[in-house]
């Protein structure tokens, strides 16, 4: 093994399973950190593994890192930022450690790989954008049928009023309840039991898919207190647009993380330092706002059907809102009430009609639109419509982007939808504008609807589904395997955890599918040679054995086989005081996966129990097993 | 708030709780303040005696008869609240008796096993071993070969025939304890809040120091809090609270501050856990030069073995995990055990102190008596009957 020594101020080191790498906060923090004169180091990415970090006694840390030739890099640094991978899971209930609930990486693998069958119902955990725009991604390109997003916090949707509206729009359902039980009921369905205010109810799903957010984004930790070692979680979006005020959160932590690490390890100019002292008070403003954002979330209400009268006064007191309708004239409305500011909408524009201003609001210049549909097809949440025509006349038109196939025809009957979905009347497609740069499609609407009604949905051609046979068409060969003795035929060259779900032989422990054997947990034999499923791709004739399984129960540390009774039991009888004290006493999390699967639920039990859990992080080297050959 | 009591106790491990359970029995009052922030942080506690030989001239009698398990037993059971078990390998696989508490520390009964290359100072130095064991009539059995390698805890047999088994000796010793450090602890804690009610077991306190009427802390919210204190405090010497101890001997007794630099040494150790991939021999400790590797796990084995192994390693610098670490695994587990590979799941630094001279230092602070009691480190053992000797004293 070949070995190397380094030295460093500041490392900046990626997690297991971590799903973005660098992250804007990474890249603002070094470039803070170095311009003070700091050495900054970034480990991670393609090829570059981190096993773990060694606290060292007297501050700093040893980093262990692997590179690509597998040389061993042993680098001492003063200082170390470790970017973690966020909450998969919620809280554990009985059955959730099955191939019936696994984490959204897991179905967006599954999804660009598989040729599973989602058809029937589909759960999401949570209700944030990511899960909301999972959903709408699902009912868009008719993967499934129907989808449930669902939040434990009664009535509180997580995410931007942009994308429930769209997934609303698009067919999906939203649900408050906290799952409670899963069964496996036959080989695709799973029965998953949600508890809600008026009792418990069952919903059968083809699967269940955890999103989240689970907890509050916390931001980063210090810990131990003064060490100068940093865990921050992870949580931004990989796209300015899919997450504007994740990536701004973070760039703004990062100045002040990093004016935490200046103060410890650099001597600045004073120059440099009156300037980091002004960028941090504003970005500690900055802060504060972001982080009272997702309590102010805007929501349309209702009477009856229809937009309440305080919903209609802000919409039409809405900047993006066209405020003159004129005949034989198309304007865009960008409705994007809250401060998104993603701003695709007015970078796609070349009429310079819209304008989002510091704050994020949202204007659009009516006489500079030119109606060209270029915002409609930016905007991630589909935000943008366009109205033609003026609202004295009897019917007025409003024209959508051609989003999915099937293409719609001109003369197809459509229901109107309202923002939250719901029929508001029967329609038809006038025109279609196949030519231009954007496909769009024109509908009547009775002008009282004009601000009501946001989308449609096809009356005939509900044989959409049959549509997305397309998606599912054979990709690959199929060749014969032998798994646990019996003879199946799956794709040649496909990733075999991938393979073990669409023939439904996937295992709990499959359920990560982390793809570079961080995780241990999804080990087979191969032809009688250990090998982790995620790496390994399907070829003809190979015989695979399970080399151990998890059986599905309400384990909370499936690896160590530690159920939530007996961890409550034994909190209450020692009364641990920190969590270093519970995984000794209790042996949680110190099984294979080193707590990837099982860290952060007994960590919610645990505080829910009065242990000390805040800021903590358990830095144990290294951080996954490591297996050296 | 206010406490009166007749010892405070300073510690941060076993030590403090074996003290107090002492002092209780005796009908003292009793407080213990850690500065840590649980009991379980302490982590230069062990299972075992190490038997690391800095000089040739060690009293191995004396070393060997201490490890005994019996005597183990008769060192740990004194003040402890439950039950403790001894598991011997002729027990293996039996059931377990009705009497015995599932959670209670075992104290495992394992042969020592020395081994080292056939030839070099090592080997001259495992000989010399051997017959000093042989003359003190321990009955050691000298090995060689595949015979010495298949007792070895994580060897593999598979491809025994290709590695040069004929470069190791090694011999085999008598049968000495470990005990599960763990539940040792949790037992101990767990009675001893109950007996002294959590008021009186204080963690996360800092600020510590004497003042006129006795000895004044701030609690975890911070608020201050003195004790007046009827006959003494007493600390524990262990690394985790050497700064402040240092400063205050430097403070109220400097003479004896160079006493206990000049008596205690510090050592460095590495603890690697390791996965096997076949069931390891749960009966044997093994010793390979600085290297001690046995299989590990709580309670009795169960009948196949654990599948996780120790691996102490002695690093003589401080730099943790570097490249000879790498390479003395390595040597090991390629060249000797004849692995293909090996997973490690955990590699902990562990530091303790060996001490020459293990008498209390008593000195006058502020019109009340303090004691320090140094040695409350090293293998469990030595711990409890190091407290004992001390409050026995006091
Ligand atoms: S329709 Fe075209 S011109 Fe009008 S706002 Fe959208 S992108 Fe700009
Ligand atoms: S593209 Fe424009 S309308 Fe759409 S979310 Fe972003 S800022 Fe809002
Ligand atoms: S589930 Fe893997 S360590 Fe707990």
């Amino acid at each position: 093994m070949k070995f190397r020594d380094g030295q460093i101020d500041v490392a900046i080191v990626a997690g297991p399973r971590l799903r973005l790498w660098p992250t804007q906060g990474v890249r603002v923090l070094s470039r803070y950190c170095s311009d003070a004169g700091l050495r900054v180091g970034w480990y991670g990415g393609a090829g570059i593994k981190v096993r773990g970090v060694l606290p060292g006694e007297s501050g700093g840390a040893v980093v262990m890192v692997e590179d690509a030739q597998s040389r061993l890099h042993r680098v001492q640094a003063k200082a170390v930022v470790k970017i973690s991978s966020e909450l998969e899971f919620p809280l554990p209930f009985p059955g959730w450690y099955s191939p019936g609930l696994i984490p959204e990486s897991t179905a967006r693998r599954l999804l660009n790989e598989g040729s599973l069958n989602w058809q029937s119902v589909v759960v999401i955990l949570g209700s944030g954008n990511r899960a909301l725009r999972l959903g709408s991604e699902l009912l868009e390109k008719n993967l499934s049928s129907r989808v449930v997003c669902l939040e434990s916090v009664y009535d509180q949707v997580q995410g931007w009023e942009v994308d429930l509206r769209r997934f609303e729009i698009l067919g999906g359902k939203i649900a408050f309840g906290k799952p409670v039980g899963l069964e496996q009921k036959s080989p695709f369905t799973w029965s998953l039991k949600i508890q809600d205010p008026q009792g418990v109810r069952i919903i059968d799903a083809a699967r269940i898919i955890s999103v989240g957010p689970f907890a509050e984004d916390a931001g980063y930790r210090e810990f131990p207190p003064g060490s100068l070692l940093v865990e921050w979680e992870n949580t931004e979006a990989a796209q300015l647009q899919e997450d504007v005020e994740q990536v701004l959160l973070d760039e703004h932590r990062a100045v002040v993380l990093a004016s935490t690490l200046i103060r410890g390890l650099a001597e600045p100019s004073a120059e440099f330092k009156s300037q980091l002292e002004k960028q941090l008070w504003s970005s500690k403003q900055k802060l504060k706002e972001l982080e009272s954002l997702s309590a102010r979330r805007f929501r349309w209400s209702y009477e009856g059907k229809w937009l309440s009268q305080a919903s209609k006064l802000a919409l039409h007191a809405h900047e993006g809102v066209p405020k003159r309708l004129e005949a034989g004239k198309i304007k865009a409305s960008i409705e994007c009430v809250e401060a998104i500011g993603c701003r695709a909408c007015e970078k796609s524009c070349p009429a310079d009609a819209i304008r989002i201003d510091r704050d994020k609001k949202t204007f659009l210049m009516e006489d500079a639109c030119t109606g060209c549909g270029f915002c409609l097809q930016a905007c991630p949440s589909q935000v943008p419509v366009m109205i033609e025509g003026d609202a004295t006349s009897s019917f007025t038109h409003l024209i959508f982007p051609i989003t999915e196939k099937p293409l719609p025809k001109k003369g197809d009957r459509v229901s109107l939808l309202s923002r939250r979905g719901e029929v508001l009347a029967q329609s038809r497609i006038i025109d279609l504008f196949l030519d231009g740069p954007v496909p769009l499609f024109k509908v009547e609407v009775p002008s009282h609807l004009v601000w009501e009604a946001r989308g449609i949905l096809p009356l005939e051609n509900v044989g959409a589904v049959q549509d997305s046979s397309e998606f599912y068409q054979e990709r690959g060969t199929r060749v014969e395997i032998q798994i646990q003795g019996d003879v199946r035929r799956v794709r040649e060259g496909q990733l075999t955890s991938v393979a073990l779900f669409e023939i439904g032989m996937a295992r709990p422990n499959d359920i990560l599918m982390c793809g570079d054997g961080s995780c241990g947990l999804c080990q087979i034999e191969v032809d009688g040679i250990k090998k982790f499923a995620c790496e390994s791709t399907i070829h003809q004739g190979m015989n695979i054995r399970f080399t151990r399984d998890h059986p599905s129960s309400s384990e909370l540390c499936p690896c160590e086989g530690i159920e939530t009774p007996a961890f409550q039991e034994r909190i209450s009888a020692v009364k641990p005081e920190t969590l270093e004290a519970l995984t000794q006493v209790i042996g949680v999390g110190q099984g294979r996966c080193h707590g990837l699967l099982c860290r952060k639920s007994w960590m919610c039990l645990a505080e829910q129990a009065g242990v000390q859990v805040e800021r903590y992080h358990d830095w144990r080297f290294p951080w996954g097993d490591w297996a050296i050959k | 708030m206010k406490l009166s009591v007749d010892f405070l106790l300073v510690g941060t491990g076993v030590a403090p709780l074996l003290a107090a359970q002492k002092l209780v029995q005796r009908g003292e009052t009793v407080a213990i303040l850690n500065p840590d922030s649980d009991f379980f942080l302490e982590n230069s506690e062990l299972p075992l005696d190490l038997l690391s030989f800095e000089t040739t001239d060690t009293d191995l009698n004396r070393r060997f008869t201490n490890n005994l398990p019996e005597q183990m037993y008769r060192d740990l059971s004194p003040g402890f609240p439950g039950a403790i078990e001894i598991a011997k390998e002729e027990d293996l696989g039996k059931l377990a008796s009705e009497y015995q508490v599932e959670s209670a520390p075992w104290i495992r009964a394992r042969r020592r096993m020395w081994v080292a290359p056939a030839s070099g100072p090592s080997r001259e130095r495992l000989e010399s071993l051997y017959l000093r064991a042989l003359d003190l009539g321990w009955k050691p059995q000298w090995l060689e070969g595949l015979a010495m390698a298949r007792r070895f805890p994580g060897f593999s047999a598979r491809s025994a025939e290709s590695r040069d088994l004929e470069g190791w000796v090694g011999f085999m010793g008598p049968k000495l304890g470990d005990v599960d450090v763990t539940r040792y602890r949790t037992g101990l804690l767990e009675f001893v809040r109950e007996r002294l009610g959590r008021e009186n077991v204080l963690t996360s306190v800092h600020s510590l120091g004497a003042d006129g009427k006795g000895f004044r802390f701030q609690g975890k919210q911070g608020q201050p809090t003195g004790v007046s204190v009827n006959r003494a405090v007493l600390h524990f010497w262990t690394p985790r609270l050497e700064r402040g101890l240092r400063n205050q001997l430097e403070r109220y007794h400097p003479r004896s501050l160079r006493g206990f630099n000049e008596s205690a040494t510090r050592q460095l150790w590495e603890e690697w856990d390791l996965i096997s991939r076949d069931p390891v021999n749960p009966f044997v400790v093994a010793h390979l030069e600085s290297l001690r590797v046995w299989s590990h796990g709580e309670g009795m084995p169960p009948p196949d073995g654990w599948s996780r192994i120790k691996v102490m390693r002695r690093e003589l610098s401080t730099r943790l995990a570097g490249e000879s670490s790498f390479s003395d695994i390595g040597r090991l587990v390629f060249e000797f055990m004849g692995w293909e590979r090996f997973t490690v799941r955990n590699m902990t630094p562990r530091s303790f102190y060996r001490w020459n001279q293990t008498t209390p230092i008593e000195y006058d602070a502020e019109g009340v008596r303090n004691l320090i009691i140094p040695a409350c480190d090293g293998p469990l053992q030595w711990i409890a009957t190091q407290v004992r000797k001390a409050i026995d004293g006091v």
